[in-house]
């Protein structure tokens, strides 16, 4: 049943004012055919998340320890080029920004053909007819496989990313913010897609964002991170209508409704300066019920309930 | 907009670009302090002579009228004649602009594997002690003045190991056997099959051109790095990675392909600057190319002949950058499209 | 603010050596305070006067009475190289002034007024950077000084303005740009619309955004210029023979290299060397500091 499977996950950054904990200390599991919403703000260590599992890290960051068990093997372990098979034919991961991430001397069939032979070894014009295939099966007309990035909209640009992932069939998909650049009508398109890439080809994802209502949409489960930390984890259900933890409290509480008169809701401070991260609770200098053990101590992350994870001292008592 | 009104409009454009060159050169040397004439045939003679000189070369005109006339002249292939030899110079012209060509060509085949492999092992390796040493050596050769380097070529394999030449360029005995063909005396001897003649050309090129070569892949590895870390830090080559393509097609493909454009721009600006005779190393080497043909030129005064070099240079410029441009378009679809 | 934090960084890159360009640019600066020192401290440095003839024997090869021997006319190296440092220094300050003061502000003007005026700037700009620069110093430097007997420092002078007429598009460009970017902010749009004049807007607004990548500029300027000037005085543009200076020294003691005579040569070129490479090291440092992409490392 578990695709994947992270423990204890910790990722540093070696930046010129110091070194940063982007990750520390993360675990959860990614189910089969599941979609998971990883929920944080900006600096939170969600991309860094998506990156440290593929193990694609910028130079100056790399994984300290822990394991990412990946279809029974551990990512962490394995060698660079093995690793190399893994990355798009096991696990793909589409970007924030489409208008950045295509290559734009490349042709968007060649995008994903070369993804193709180079994965599954098919002659030119295989993947060429494979290609034209998946980029047709998530609505790109055909007339248009021959043009050039700069030539599409950017919900364009980000069906070919998932057209590249649609054509490699992997088993997991990390959509970092896919649709954080698109505007709202295409945004319901692409989640559509990506649904219908799940139910097509059971492909669990990864779904990385800062917006608590996208992911009430697409996913199954819910990860809230704050600075580096799991804060909490649940069904979307568990995360929406039991929610445990101040943070989550609080970025529901910051969801504009229709209809509602008062002013918009948003969590009081900022989020802690990642070099020097405050002790005990990472939350606790904006939790509005932070108490002199969450100053001091860090709360681990405890079940308490069937599958609802949190990390806060008022839950475990 | 399709590739061909691209270069079309291009080709519309460059005449254009070769007037502002032109009038820059001709205004500048012309509006700033200083009477030509009168410097370059000497402050004694008497001043009906100069004034005699000056109605013969049209210099007594008022100086917007000056202007069509050289303007008009140069569309007939006119450079007017020297002020001091009072002759058409248009021939040795043509043929020092020939020798340069030959030494740019030299230089550009040291210059670019070089450079190329400088710029990329400094960004393909980023922060390794093998980086720092080629980012050492870019900003070395920037700074080197390329006339001492020569000098010291010329001690270290000329005098002290005495196996090349210390001059450059053809030697007048193989320039003046050799049957001319193309004017290109390297290839002339190739093509008339004297290879003595060819290997003495070779021999005579290749100081000068290693000089100048070293100094050039300097500036091109600099900007070839700086290019090639930009697109490295790019999305959409976070995004190849992630799609598990190998490491080759993402350097090839992804980020050389793309790092291109600023480094063809800066081997086209070189190119144009070897094309019109580097002046300092064709000094060194004595090579009779349009470089020491304008130095020349300036060290007497002969102004006309300043002035022809000088608008020789700013044509070959618009020219390349014509055709850097033509490339540009080949290179990236979001200029052809 | 901007310029704050660059000094902020700036202090910060001295008091510890972390990378390489903090290396390169504490060497950088090293080299170019010692150059500095040399130049106000020359007649304090130098042994002997530099243009005065046999000092000692012609040709005395390197030796402790004359550090880099002597030349033809039986002249001090040393002394020379020493006092040489003057002129390159002067050049490279003025003409680094001349392409400052029109460079900038033409950018500035260029870029926040658009239009015609910026189309017609831009193209000029443009092709004057394409074009050759030692050529076009060449050409300059020779319908400044039409020959004859002109004062040293009026020769200096107008190669510098050579020089600097040949760097003024680098200036340009670059701020030009930062003015094109920095015109779109909101606090821009704001101050036009509480109705600020353009004059104080640009002064106040954009000025200062433009303080940064002027700097690596400014450097890179004073590299060129010293190499630019050598170059024009090696090719007997300029300075005259007797003048202690780099460019003409080296240009002088090529002629007896084939005597075996490589000091009078050797010494002045090398301080040429290494006058561009302390600029040079400093603005290649520094563009890189500077450089956003740094930051984007961060998480």
């Amino acid at each position: 049943m578990t695709l994947l499977e992270v423990k204890n996950l910790k990722v540093e950054f070696v930046t010129v004012s110091g070194s940063v904990k982007a990750l520390d200390g993360v675990s959860f599991t990614v189910n089969r055919g599941e979609v998971v919403g990883v929920v944080g703000e900006s600096g939170s260590g969600k991309t860094t998340l998506g990156l440290a599992i593929l193990k694609i890290l910028p130079l100056n960051g790399r994984i300290v320890s822990g394991e990412i068990i990946f279809d029974g093997r551990d990512l962490v372990k394995l060698s660079e080029e093995d690793m190399t098979k893994v990355r798009g034919k096991e696990i793909s991961m589409i970007f924030q920004d489409p208008m950045t991430s295509l290559n734009p001397t490349m042709r968007i069939v060649d995008h994903v053909a070369e993804a193709l032979i180079v994965h599954y070894r098919l002659s030119k014009e295989e993947a060429q007819s494979k290609a034209i295939e998946a980029l047709t099966a998530v609505g790109i007309p055909e007339n248009r496989v021959l043009d050039y990035p700069h030539q599409l909209s950017g919900g364009m640009r980000q069906r070919v990313m998932i057209a590249i992932s649609y054509a490699l069939k992997p088993k997991l998909l990390i959509a970092d913010e896919p649709t954080t650049a698109l505007d709202v009508i295409v945004q319901d398109q692409i989640l559509d897609l990506l649904k219908e890439l799940r139910n097509r080809q059971k492909t669990s994802i990864l779904f990385i964002t800062h917006d608590l209502s996208v992911v009430a949409d697409i996913a199954d489960r819910v990860i809230i991170m704050y600075a580096g930390k799991i804060m909490e984890i649940g069904s979307v259900e568990q995360i929406y209508y039991s929610t445990l933890h101040p943070y989550t409290q609080g970025l529901l509480k910051s969801i504009p409704k229709i209809g509602s008169n008062s002013d918009l809701y948003t969590i009081p401070g900022n989020p802690p300066d990642m070099l020097n991260p405050p002790p005990g609770c990472r939350f606790h200098p904006r939790c509005p019920f932070a108490e002199e053990k969450c100053r001091k101590e860090n709360p681990p992350l405890v079940e308490v309930s069937e599958g609802h994870y949190v990390a806060c001292w008022r839950c475990v008592k | 907009m399709s590739l061909k009104k691209f270069i079309l409009t291009r080709l519309f454009l460059t005449p254009f670009m070769v007037l502002i060159l032109l009038t820059l050169v001709f205004f500048i040397l012309r509006i700033l302090p200083g009477d030509p004439v009168r410097v370059a045939v000497g402050p004694k003679l008497p001043p009906e002579y100069v004034k005699k000189i000056c109605h013969e070369l049209g210099l007594d005109k008022p100086i917007i009228v000056q202007y069509f006339d050289y303007l008009w002249s140069l569309l007939h292939g006119d450079f007017g004649k020297s002020l001091i030899t009072r002759r058409s110079f248009a021939n040795e012209l043509i043929d020092r602009f020939k020798a340069s060509v030959e030494l740019a060509i030299a230089s550009i085949i040291v210059a670019i594997p070089l450079g190329l492999f400088i710029g990329d092992v400094s960004a393909k390796y980023e922060g390794s002690p093998l980086a720092h040493l080629a980012r050492l050596f870019t900003v070395a050769t920037y700074s080197i003045p390329v006339f001492w380097l020569g000098i010291i070529f010329q001690v270290v394999f000329g005098i002290w190991l005495g196996i090349l030449p210390i001059t450059g360029g053809p030697p007048p005995m193989v320039k003046y056997s050799v049957r001319a063909i193309t004017g290109f005396t390297t290839l002339d001897c190739l093509l008339n099959g004297d290879f003595i003649g060819f290997a003495e050309c070779i021999r005579h090129l290749i100081l000068p051109a290693v000089t100048l070569g070293v100094v050039i892949s300097g500036i091109i590895g600099k900007v070839s790095r700086n290019a090639l870390v930009e697109v490295m830090h790019l999305d959409y080559v976070t995004a190849a990675k992630a799609r598990g393509l190998p490491e080759k097609i993402i350097h090839d493909k992804y980020i050389f392909r793309n790092a291109l454009i600023p480094i063809i721009t800066i081997i086209g600006l070189q190119l144009a600057l070897l094309l019109g005779g580097a002046i300092l190393t064709e000094t060194t080497f004595d090579y009779p190319g349009l470089g020491t043909y304008l130095k020349d030129a300036v060290l007497s005064r002969d102004y006309t002949v300043v002035q022809a070099a000088v608008t020789l240079y700013a044509i070959m410029v618009a020219v390349i950058s014509f055709i850097v441009d033509i490339i540009y378009a080949f290179l990236d679809p979001r200029i052809r499209y | 603010m901007e310029s704050l934090i660059f000094f902020k960084n700036f202090f910060k890159a001295f008091s510890k050596v972390r990378s390489l360009e903090e290396k390169m640019l504490r060497i950088g600066l090293v080299l170019a305070t010692a150059l500095i020192l040399i130049a106000v401290l020359a007649p304090y440095i130098a042994p002997y006067n530099p243009i005065e003839m046999y000092i000692g024997a012609p040709y005395t090869p390197p030796c402790p009475q004359h550090l880099f021997g002597t030349d033809s006319m039986g002249r001090d190296v040393f002394s020379r190289v020493i006092y040489g440092t003057r002129s390159a220094l002067m050049v490279a300050v003025i003409s680094a002034a001349f392409a400052f003061a029109i460079g900038i502000p033409l950018g500035l003007i260029s870029g926040y007024v658009g239009g015609v005026f910026d189309r017609v700037v831009t193209l000029i700009m443009d092709a004057l950077y394409a074009f050759p620069s030692l050529v076009m110093a060449l050409a300059i430097a020779v319908a400044l000084n039409p020959g004859g007997s002109a004062s040293v420092f009026s020769i200096i002078l107008n190669t510098a303005i050579a020089i600097s007429v040949v760097y003024i598009p680098s200036y340009f460009r670059v701020i030009r740009a930062t003015t094109l970017s920095v015109k779109e902010n909101l606090y821009v749009e704001a101050a036009k619309a509480i109705g600020a004049p353009p004059f104080k807007i640009v002064l106040k607004y954009i000025a200062p955004n433009a303080v940064n990548p002027a700097i690596p500029i400014i450097c890179m300027n004073f590299a060129d210029a010293i190499l630019t000037a050598a170059g024009l005085s090696f090719l007997g543009i300029g300075l005259p023979p007797f003048y202690p200076d780099w460019g003409v020294d080296v240009s002088k003691g090529w002629k007896d290299i084939p005597n075996g005579v490589w000091w009078t040569s050797f010494f002045p070129g090398l301080m040429i060397f290494l006058a561009t490479l302390a600029f040079m090291l400093i603005s290649d440092a520094l563009v890189e500091y500077l450089n956003p992409r740094k930051e984007r490392l961060r998480p």
